[in-house]
C-alpha cells in the first residue's frame, strides 16, 4: 500500500529526508532481533516530540496502525508492523537532555542506548542499574516497552524499578506526563502500567530514569560443582544464609561440555554445573559475605572455587558464561531460545523435565540462565536442514512453557510476550484476566492503532519458522548474555 | 520479479552464504557510524546484509539506490567486533561490491576515479610517485597560494576546490623501496621486512622514517624490498579484487624471498589486507597456500609487533598529554587494541586520555572522503567534537587515512594541535634520550 | 435506599453472619459519613457476589483493611456500603526459599511479618499500628514505611494480584514469580488507588532476608543543612541506609521518650543494615561524618528502643496516635530543593498560629508538615486556603502537595491530592474502564474520581 498523500503528510511533518516509503528501503524495516517479519507502507523518523504528536494525530485521522521501534533488538517482535501502516523509529531521537547527579536522575530522549546512559554518568561514580544482554544497542524507549531485565536485576530490579517517568504521545497525538519524581506522585501509577505495555499504549518521547551509585567493591565468584543438585542446594542456601547477590547465575552440564569443546575455560568435562555469584558493597560487608559463600559451596564438596575483585579478572571468571552461547554451536547449527519463569526451587526439578522432553523429541537442550530469579533460558539445538527438526524444537518450546505455568511459573521473564507468545497467554490467563487487560488498554488506545497484533491471543498463528527465535551458531567469542 | 544475473552471480559466490549467520540481533547499530550519524537501518550493517539477502533471494533487484547504501558502507569493520555471531561482515561487503556495484558503475565521474585510482595509480606505483611529486611541487612552489586565492576557487569547478583543499600536505622524503639495509647499532635481534605500500612512503614519508629508527633502536635490521607493491586494500574494499590478487602473489612473492624474519606494516588498512590474503587467492592462483599462509602468519602491525619484542622504554619523559583515535582496520579488522595503549603508557611522561567512541571510524575510510564527502563531514566532525572535549596535546592514531582526515579536522577547527603516528611519537621519545 | 432495604438486596445471596447494617458510626466512619451495611466476606466469590449486587443496584463500596488509613484521600461522595476485609486474612502460600508469599488481602501486617521472621525473612513494608493495619489497606494506600530507601515500596514488592472489578468478575494480574513480563503490569494500577479500581483480594510479594544487622543512630545538628549535607554523606559513602529521617527542632516535643534528648536540635535519624563485621566501619565512619559537620557526636539506640522509634517516626502526628496533628502536608519534590522548599513553605506558614514541624526524608524527597493544634483551630477555609498558599510554593519548585490528615470539614473546600496534572483525563478513562458505574470508592481519588 503507497498512500500518496499520507506519505505527503508526513513528510511535511518532519522532512522529506525522513520519511522512508521506497519498497527497495523499507524491506530492512521488516524484521527485529526476532524471526517475525512484516514489511511497514512507511517509515518515519521523527525528531521532536512533537513532530510525533503530528504523525500521531494524523494516523489517527485516517485510522492507520503505528509501531514504534528503537534499535529493533526485542526478541517477542514487538516492534513488527503486523498489520503494515506507520512505523515510528525513534533512531533520530538520542539525546540525553539532562544530567542530574545530586537528584540521581537522568532524563533522555527514546532513542538513548541502554549503555550510553551508564557512559553519560560514570564520571558522576553512578550507573543505570538494568542491564539487558543487548545494552550495548537497545535503546530505553524499548526498554521501557519491554520492562526490560539482565542478570544484574536480581537484586536491583527490572526496568519498571528504575524509570521514574515519562512523557508520552497518545494515540491521538495528546501528549502526557506519566509519573515523575519524586515517587509516589499523587494519581494512579500509570508509568507503572506503561512500563511493559509493549508499544500499545503509547509513545515514550522522554523518559526520566533513576540512576544508581557505584558499588564500592564487587566481587566475582565461579564455583564448579560435581552435579546440578549440590550446586542448586548452594543457590538455596546462600539466599538462606541471607545474601542477595547482585547476580546468580548457572551453567548446566551440556553447556560444559559445549564450552569446553569450543573454547576451554578449565572447566572439568565431568563437572556437573558451574556456578557464578557476583557480590557487591562496603569492603567489609563483601568480605564477611565472601566467607559465608565460599564455606557454604566447600561444604557443598564444590570442586574448585575462584573469585576476584579486579575488573579484567572478573571478567575472565564470566567469559565461560558470556562465550555460552556461541560455544553451543558445537551441538547443531540451530537454536531456539527460550524465555520462561519458575520458581528458583523448582529449578532441578524442572530442568529434568526440560531434558526429559528434549531427549523424547530427540533434541539436544543446554542451560545456562538467570538461577537467582528462576529466569530459564533453555537453548534447544536443532538443524533445520533435517525436514520436520524445527517442528520439533517448537513443539519442546511449547512443551517447556506448559511447563512452567505447572509449576507456578509464568511465560516470559524479560523477552516480552509480542508476537511470539501470544497465543500462549491463555495458558497463564483466563478470559477475564485478558479482558481486563484489554479494558486497560481501552482506555489508553481506543481505536487500538498502537502496534496492533501483539500480546493478545487473535487465533492467528505465525508460521511454524517465524514464530520462534531461531538462528544459527557462530564459532567466534561471543559477548551476549541470554 | 525476475532473477537478474548479478543476483545470480552473488547466489553462486563461495562464502556469500555467511550472510545467513546474521541473525539481525541488532548489536552492530551502535558500532556503525553510518547509522549512528543518519539512524537509517539501510544504513547498518544489519540493514545492509538484509539488502544482500534480499537480492540474493530475488526479492528486490540490485537498483542504484540499493547500491547506494552499501556504498555508504565506511568498511571499517567496527561491526565485525561487536557481532556475537561471527558475521564476515568485511567478506561479505567486498564481495558484493565486486559482484555488484563494480561492474555498475554507470557515471562517467565514477568510472574516471574508479579507472584512475584502482588501475592505473595502485598497481602501478611509479605512475603514482610521478603524480606525488607533481603535488608536492604544487604545494611547495607556492602554486597552491596562488590557485587558492578568490579568485581561482570562483572559477573552478566546486568538486574540484574541495578535493583540492583535502588533498594532504606532503611532509618530507618519499620513502621507497630498494635494496639498502638499515641496520640497528643495537645489539641485533632480527631482521623486518617493511612494507613500503603506496601512499605511506609518497605522503607520509617521515613516519616511514621513524619507523626504520624505532626498529633499529629496537635491534632489528630494516629493509624494503624492491618489487613489492600496494597491498591492494583499496582494490579489495572497492570490490577490484581480480586485480588485487594479482596484487598480492607479487608482495607475498617479493617478501618470502627478501629473507626476513617478520613483515612489518605502519598502515593497518594494509596489514588486516595482508592478513586476510587468503581469502582473496583461491585455490586456482598461481601461488601455493604454503606460501599465502607463511607470509600471513609473518604478518603484524607495528605495534603489535612491538609489544611483543618487547619494547625498549624510552629513557627520557615526553611530558605530554594524548589521546588515541583506534583505526579501525587495527581495532576491528585485526582485533588491536591494547598494543598501541601499551606503547604510549609505556613512554614516561605521556598522559593518555581515553577518547569517546574511539572505536567509531573517523570517515576518512580510504577512498570514502571523497566518494562520500557528506557522511565523512558529518562522521569528522563527531570525531573532532570528542577530540576536543579530551583537551589533549596530541592526537595519535595508527594509520595514515586517519591521520590526514584527522589532520583536515584540526584544520577545520582552527586548532593546531599535532597528530602522530604513533611510531612518530616513540621515535620522539627516543630521539630525545639521544640527546641526554 | 434505607439501610433495611439495602440489607435485604443481600440476605438471599450471603450468609446473615457476613451482613451487619447496626448502626456503625463508632467505628466504620469515613470523614463523619457512615455506611449502610457493612459486609465482611469470607471469600472471593462472597466479594464477586457484593459487587455484583452494588453495581446493578447502584449502591457504592469502600473496602475497609485495619481502617488505619481510611481518612486519607477525598470524603466519600457516597458511601452505602462498607467491605470488610478482616475474615480474609489468610496467608495462602509462602515460600521461604524462593523469598514470595501470597496472602489474602485482609492479612494483618503483624501477622505476615510474624511469619516471615520465623524464617529468617522480611517484608520490608510497615504501616501505622501494624496489628490493625492490612496488607490489602497498605498497598491500596501505597503506605511503605520506613525501609523504603533500600527495598523500595509496594511498587517493588507486589508482584502479583487477584482482584475482584466492580462488576463482580475475578482477574488476576502478575504472577508468584519475582521476575515476569507477562501482559501488562496492572498491579501498579492498584498501588496507591485507595480501592477505586477493584478490589484486592490476593496479593504476591517478593520479600527480602532478614538483614543480619540493623543499628539506629540519632546525630544532632544545629541546622537543616548540616543534617542534609550529613545524610548525603552517608549515602555517598554506601553506608547503606535502609532510612533516614531528618527531625526539625520543632518535632522534638512529638517524639515520646526523647523529648529531651531531641531538644532543640536538628535530629538526623538514620538505619543502617550490614553483615556482622561491617557494622564497626559505619560507626566510625558515622562519628566521622557527625564530627566533620558540627563537630557534634552521634548516638547508637539499642534495637528495642529503635523499634519503638521508627514506630513513632512513620506514624508522626498520625489521627491514631494520642498526639495526633491537626495537618499533616507530604510535600514531594527533587531532594536538592528540599531546604529552599523547608524555608519558603515554612515562611508561608508563619502566620498560622499554631505550633509547626516538620520531618524531612532526602533520598526520598519528602517533606512532611505537621500543623499541631494548641490554639484557636483555624475554620475550613483559611485550612484551605493554607494549603492552596503551600501549593502554589511547591508549584514554583516543581513539586506536590497532598494532605494526608486535616479535618473533614477542611476537605468540601480542597481537594487533598492537589493538581493532577496532564493525566487526570487518562486516569479518568482507566477508572471508567474499570469501574464504569463508579461504585467503587467514589469520589474519594484525584480529582474527585
Amino acid at each position: 500500500m503507497y498512500d500518496e498523500p499520507l506519505v505527503s503528510s508526513l513528510k511535511s511533518i518532519v522532512g522529506s529526508d525522513f520519511v522512508i516509503c521506497h519498497p527497495d528501503d523499507l524491506i530492512v524495516y521488516e524484521y527485529d532481533g526476532s524471526v517475525d517479519k512484516a514489511i511497514p507502507d512507511v517509515v518515519v523518523l521523527p525528531e521532536t516530540t512533537a513532530q510525533i504528536s503530528s504523525i500521531l494525530s494524523l494516523a489517527h485521522e485516517k485510522n492507520i496502525p503505528v509501531v514504534c521501534r528503537g534499535a529493533g533488538t526485542g526478541l517477542s517482535g514487538g516492534s513488527i508492523a503486523t498489520h503494515g501502516g506507520v512505523q515510528i523509529s525513534l533512531s533520530r531521537m538520542t539525546r540525553i537532555l539532562e544530567i542530574d547527579p545530586l537528584n540521581l536522575t537522568a532524563l533522555v530522549e527514546p532513542g538513548v542506548i541502554n549503555l550510553d546512559i551508564t557512559k553519560a554518568v560514570a564520571k558522576h561514580s553512578l550507573y543505570y542499574s538494568p542491564d539487558p544482554s543487548s545494552q550495548k544497542s537497545c535503546t530505553i524507549g524499548g526498554n521501557v516497552a519491554e520492562n526490560a531485565g539482565g542478570p544484574h536485576c536480581l537484586k536491583y530490579g527490572v526496568t519498571t524499578n528504575h524509570v521514574l517517568g515519562m512523557e508520552v504521545v497518545l494515540e491521538d497525538g495528546k501528549v502526557v506526563e506519566l509519573g515523575g519524581y519524586p515517587e509516589a506522585q499523587p494519581g494512579y501509577d500509570l508509568r507503572g502500567a506503561f512500563i511493559g505495555g509493549e508499544g500499545t499504549l503509547g509513545i515514550a518521547t522522554k523518559v526520566l530514569v533513576r540512576l544508581s551509585r557505584k558499588p564500592s567493591i564487587t566481587r566475582t565468584f565461579m564455583a564448579i560443582f560435581a552435579d546440578l543438585d549440590s550446586a542448586s542446594t548452594a543457590v538455596t542456601q546462600i539466599i538462606g544464609a541471607r545474601i542477595v547477590p547482585a547476580a546468580l547465575e548457572m551453567i548446566d552440564a551440556l553447556a560444559i561440555k559445549a564450552i569446553e569443546n569450543a573454547r576451554p575455560m578449565g572447566y572439568p568435562r565431568d563437572a556437573g554445573a558451574v556456578l557464578l555469584i557476583e557480590i557487591e558493597g562496603l569492603a567489609e560487608d563483601v568480605n564477611e559475605e565472601s566467607e559465608a559463600i565460599t564455606s557454604i559451596c566447600e561444604e557443598l564438596g564444590v570442586r574448585e572455587i575462584r573469585y576476584s575483585e579486579l575488573a579484567e579478572e572478573r571478567e575472565r571468571l564470566w567469559a565461560g558464561r558470556k562465550g555460552a552461547f556461541a560455544a553451543l554451536g558445537s551441538l547443531a547449527p540451530n537454536y531456539y531460545l527460550v524465555d520462561g519463569v519458575v520458581p528458583r526451587t523448582r529449578l532441578p526439578d524442572v530442568l529434568q523435565k526440560i531434558a526429559k522432553i528434549c531427549s523424547d523429541l530427540d533434541l539436544p537442550v543446554a542451560n545456562v540462565f538467570h538461577a537467582g530469579d528462576g529466569n530459564l533460558h533453555p537453548l534447544i539445538a536443532f538443524d533445520e536442514r533435517q525436514p520436520g527438526s524445527s517442528a520439533k524444537a517448537l513443539q519442546a518450546g511449547e512443551a517447556i512453557l506448559e511447563l512452567c505455568i505447572e509449576a507456578g511459573g509464568v511465560l516470559t521473564g524479560e523477552h516480552g510476550v509480542g508476537i511470539e507468545k501470544k497465543e500462549y497467554m491463555p495458558l497463564m490467563f483466563t478470559p477475564d484476566d485478558l479482558s481486563i487487560m484489554k479494558a486497560f488498554k481501552q482506555a489508553f488506545s481506543p481505536k487500538s492503532l498502537l502496534n496492533p497484533g501483539k500480546i493478545f491471543p487473535d487465533g492467528k498463528k505465525p508460521t511454524q519458522k517465524a514464530s520462534i527465535r531461531v538462528g544459527s551458531f557462530s564459532t567466534t567469542d561471543s559477548d551476549v548474555w541470554i | 520479479m525476475t532473477i537478474s544475473k548479478v543476483s545470480n552471480t552473488l547466489l553462486l559466490e563461495p562464502g556469500m552464504e555467511d550472510m545467513y549467520k546474521c541473525v539481525h540481533c541488532g548489536l552492530c547499530l551502535s558500532a556503525c557510524p553510518t547509522y549512528l550519524t543518519t539512524g537509517r537501518e539501510m544504513e547498518s550493517p544489519r540493514g545492509r546484509i538484509a539488502l544482500m539477502k534480499a537480492v540474493k533471494e530475488s526479492r528486490i533487484e540490485p537498483s542504484s539506490r540499493v547500491i547506494s547504501h552499501w556504498e555508504s558502507c565506511l568498511q571499517c569493520r567496527g561491526c565485525e567486533t561487536a557481532c556475537p555471531s561471527g558475521v564476515p561482515f568485511g567478506f561479505l561487503m567486498e564481495q558484493t561490491k565486486a559482484e555488484l556495484i563494480y561492474p555498475q558503475k554507470t557515471s562517467l565521474k565514477q568510472r574516471f576515479l574508479h579507472f584512475s585510482v584502482f588501475k592505473l595509480l595502485f598497481p602501478a606505483l611509479p605512475l603514482l610517485y610521478v603524480l606525488g611529486t607533481l603535488v608536492k611541487f604544487y604545494q611547495k612552489s607556492g602554486l597552491q597560494r596562488i590557485l587558492r586565492s578568490r579568485i581561482v576557487t570562483k572559477v573552478a569547478p566546486s568538486s574540484l576546490v574541495v578535493l583540492e583543499n583535502q588533498l594532504p600536505a606532503i611532509k618530507g622524503n618519499f620513502f621507497s623501496a630498494s635494496t639498502k639495509i638499515y641496520p640497528t647499532k643495537e645489539k641485533k635481534q632480527g631482521t623486518v621486512g617493511l612494507l613500503s605500500g603506496c601512499v605511506m612512503p609518497l605522503f607520509q614519508g617521515p613516519i616511514m622514517e621513524a619507523t626504520v629508527r624505532v626498529l633499529n633502536r629496537n635491534g632489528f635490521d630494516v629493509v624494503s624490498p624492491p618489487g613489492q607493491g600496494c597491498c591492494g586494500a583499496l582494490n579489495v574494499h572497492a570490490g577490484e579484487r581480480e586485480r588485487a590478487s594479482k596484487m598480492a602473489i607479487n608482495n607475498i612473492e617479493v617478501f618470502l624471498k627478501a629473507n626476513v624474519d617478520k613483515i612489518l606494516t605502519v598502515s593497518a588498512g594494509c596489514g588486516s589486507t595482508m592478513k586476510e590474503y587468503q581469502n582473496l587467492l583461491d585455490k586456482s592462483s598461481s601461488i601455493s597456500s604454503e606460501d599465502v599462509s607463511t607470509f600471513v602468519s609473518m604478518t603484524q602491525d607495528i605495534t603489535e609487533f612491538l609489544v611483543s619484542i618487547p619494547l625498549s622504554v624510552p629513557k627520557t619523559a615526553l611530558s605530554m598529554k594524548v589521546t588515541y583515535q583506534d583505526s579501525c582496520h587495527l581495532a576491528h579488522a585485526q582485533k588491536i587494541t591494547k598494543a598501541p595503549r601499551e606503547i604510549l603508557q609505556s613512554i614516561p611522561g605521556i598522559e593518555l586520555v581515553e577518547l569517546k567512541d574511539s572505536l567509531i571510524c573517523c570517515g576518512a575510510a580510504g577512498t570514502y572522503q571523497i566518494v562520500q564527502k557528506d557522511l565523512s563531514t558529518k562522521l569528522l566532525s563527531k570525531k573532532m567534537a570528542t577530540i576536543i572535549e579530551t583537551k589533549a596535546d596530541a592526537v595519535v592514531t595508527a594509520n595514515p587515512g586517519c591521520i590526514i582526515q584527522i589532520e583536515n579536522g584540526i584544520k577545520q577547527n582552527d586548532l593546531n594541535s599535532p597528530v602522530y603516528h604513533i611510531v612518530e611519537l616513540l621515535d620522539l621519545a627516543y630521539s630525545t634520550e639521544s640527546k641526554i | 435506599m434505607m439501610s433495611e432495604n439495602i440489607l435485604s438486596l443481600f440476605q438471599d445471596f450471603l450468609p446473615s453472619k457476613v451482613l451487619k447494617n447496626e448502626n456503625p458510626t463508632k467505628y466504620f466512619n469515613i470523614d463523619g459519613i457512615t455506611p449502610h451495611l457493612i459486609v465482611t466476606p469470607e471469600n472471593i466469590e462472597q466479594i464477586s457476589t457484593v459487587l455484583r449486587i452494588a453495581t446493578k443496584n447502584n449502591l457504592s463500596v469502600v473496602p475497609w483493611g485495619g481502617g488505619t488509613k481510611i481518612n486519607i484521600g477525598n470524603y466519600p461522595a457516597k458511601l452505602d456500603i462498607v467491605l470488610c476485609m478482616s475474615e480474609m486474612d489468610k496467608i495462602i502460600e509462602m515460600h521461604p526459599a524462593d523469598m514470595t508469599v501470597r496472602v489474602q488481602a485482609g492479612t494483618k501486617m503483624e501477622s505476615i511479618k510474624r511469619s516471615l521472621i520465623k524464617e529468617g525473612q522480611l517484608l520490608p513494608l510497615t504501616s501505622p499500628l501494624e496489628s490493625r493495619a492490612t496488607i490489602g489497606g497498605t498497598v491500596s494506600a501505597n503506605v511503605s514505611g520506613y525501609h523504603n530507601l533500600i527495598y523500595g515500596t509496594s511498587r517493588d514488592l507486589v508482584i502479583g494480584t487477584k482482584f475482584v472489578q466492580a462488576n463482580g468478575t475475578v482477574a488476576k494480574s502478575g504472577g508468584n514469580v519475582v521476575k515476569n513480563v507477562t501482559g501488562y503490569d496492572l498491579n501498579k494500577l492498584f498501588i496507591g488507588a485507595i480501592g477505586t479500581l477493584g478490589i484486592l483480594a490476593e496479593i504476591s510479594l517478593k520479600v527480602i532476608p532478614l538483614p543480619r544487622q540493623m543499628q539506629t543512630f540519632l546525630c544532632f545538628f544545629s541546622s537543616i543543612s548540616q543534617a542534609l549535607a550529613a545524610d548525603t554523606q552517608i549515602k555517598q559513602l554506601g553506608l547503606s541506609p535502609t532510612t533516614s529521617f531528618i527531625l526539625d527542632t520543632n518535632s522534638a516535643s512529638h517524639v515520646d521518650g526523647y523529648k529531651d534528648l531531641f531538644q532543640s536540635s536538628t535530629v538526623l535519624a538514620t538505619e543502617l543494615y550490614s553483615g556482622s563485621s561491617g557494622m564497626q566501619k559505619r560507626e566510625n565512619e558515622m562519628v566521622r561524618i557527625c564530627h566533620a559537620e558540627t563537630n557534634s557526636s552521634c548516638q547508637i539506640v539499642d534495637s528495642q528502643s529503635a523499634q519503638s522509634l521508627w514506630g513513632q517516626l512513620s506514624n508522626f502526628g498520625h489521627i491514631n496516635h494520642d498526639d495526633s496533628a491537626l495537618l499533616i502536608l507530604r510535600c514531594g519534590l527533587r531532594p536538592s530543593r528540599l531546604k529552599q522548599a523547608y524555608d519558603s513553605i515554612l515562611a508561608e506558614l508563619s502566620d498560622v498560629n499554631l505550633p509547626i514541624s516538620a520531618i524531612l526524608q532526602q533520598s526520598l524527597g519528602l517533606i512532611r508538615f505537621y500543623v499541631w493544634s494548641g490554639g484557636p483551630i483555624p475554620t475550613p477555609k483559611s485550612l484551605s486556603s493554607l494549603i492552596t498558599r503551600i501549593r502554589l510554593v511547591m508549584n514554583e519548585l516543581e513539586g506536590y502537595t497532598v494532605v494526608e490528615q486535616c479535618p473533614a470539614e477542611t476537605k468540601y473546600h480542597c481537594d487533598v491530592w492537589g493538581n493532577p496534572g496532564n493525566s487526570l483525563n487518562l486516569m479518568k478513562q482507566v477508572k471508567a474502564q474499570f469501574d464504569p458505574s463508579s461504585i467503587l470508592s467514589p469520589g474519594r481519588f484525584i480529582g474527585r474520581i
